[in-house]
């Protein structure tokens, strides 16, 4: 297991979403499960906030802040995120001793597509 | 009036189908169907939701329900807010931007209440807040939304 492997382990919330990791980064895999537009099979905003918070806090603590954890995360929700996997992309905005500030960018398909974007502040 | 197998009251002024808003906050939404997210009540422009503590919604194991399960939660209750001011179904439509603040860490083994409010209505949308709480402890903030919701006035 990788370090991210291990990490998203240890919540049980992060193992029910189904997170993995591949050589990009945070996976949230394509699930049934997480769809919240029944009539359209479009993945449920809530689910890509929970996506992009943990992408967060996975990323922090795998660099060392153990104890990182999401303080408050604003997401836009850009396009209709498909049945697909969704991949997260990270940006550190500013990290100071206390607080994070990142970017998370959570992209489908092979065109890496712009489904959500996220800014927010993590606790160190 | 009955909706499903529980009492749920007709708020005064609104004509929506109470059995169509039970469908969205229960059923049709597969995240929260798998999650177990139940309605409690709705208001003219409001809802409450609940959700029971489960071991795989949590944070820790044998620790509280998760920032994540809680940030679908309360955007659930902006969007059931959204969908009972509206009074429409075809004028309620899907969060377009949501932000999560978490408060304080929720309990082991007790759910999670959110109350969704709609405040107002323009410009092609509707603008809601939720807060979540233990049912027992409304006072107490675990987290807060405020989200925009597509199709207002």
């Amino acid at each position: 297991m990788t370090a991210l492997d291990e990490l998203i382990a240890a919540v049980p919330y992060y193992r029910y979403l189904g997170l993995r990791a591949d050589q990009h980064g945070l996976v949230l895999p394509a699930d049934e499960r997480h769809i919240g537009d029944h009539s359209r099979s479009l993945l449920h905003g809530g689910i890509l906030s929970a996506f992009v918070e943990a992408a967060g806090s996975l990323y922090l603590r795998a660099d060392g802040a153990e104890d990182a954890v999401a303080v408050s995360v604003t997401s836009d929700y850009l396009r209709p995120a498909t049945v697909v996997d969704t991949s997260a992309v990270i940006a550190e905005i500013r990290r100071g001793r206390r607080f994070a500030h990142l970017r998370v960018d959570a992209v489908q398909g092979d065109e890496r597509r712009l489904v959500t974007t996220a800014t927010g502040v993590w606790r160190l | 009036m009955g909706v499903g197998d529980r009492e749920v009251e007709r708020p005064e002024g609104s004509t929506i189908d109470l059995d169509m808003v039970l469908a969205v906050a229960e059923r049709t939404n597969a995240a929260h169907r798998t999650m177990g997210t139940r309605m409690v009540s709705v208001q003219r422009h409001s809802a409450l939701i609940e959700l029971d503590w489960r071991p795989d919604l949590a944070e820790v194991d044998g620790g509280g329900i998760g920032h994540g399960a809680l940030a679908a939660l309360l955007d659930h209750g902006c969007a059931l807010a959204a969908l009972m001011s509206a009074d429409d179904e075809a004028k309620a439509g899907a969060t377009i931007g949501l932000r999560v603040d978490h408060v304080s860490p929720s309990r082991p083994g007790e759910p999670v209440r959110v109350q969704g409010r709609c405040d107002g209505r323009g410009s092609g949308v509707a603008f809601a807040t939720a807060r979540a709480f233990h049912p027992d402890n409304p006072d107490e903030l675990l987290a807060a939304a405020s989200a925009t919701v597509a199709g207002g006035s």
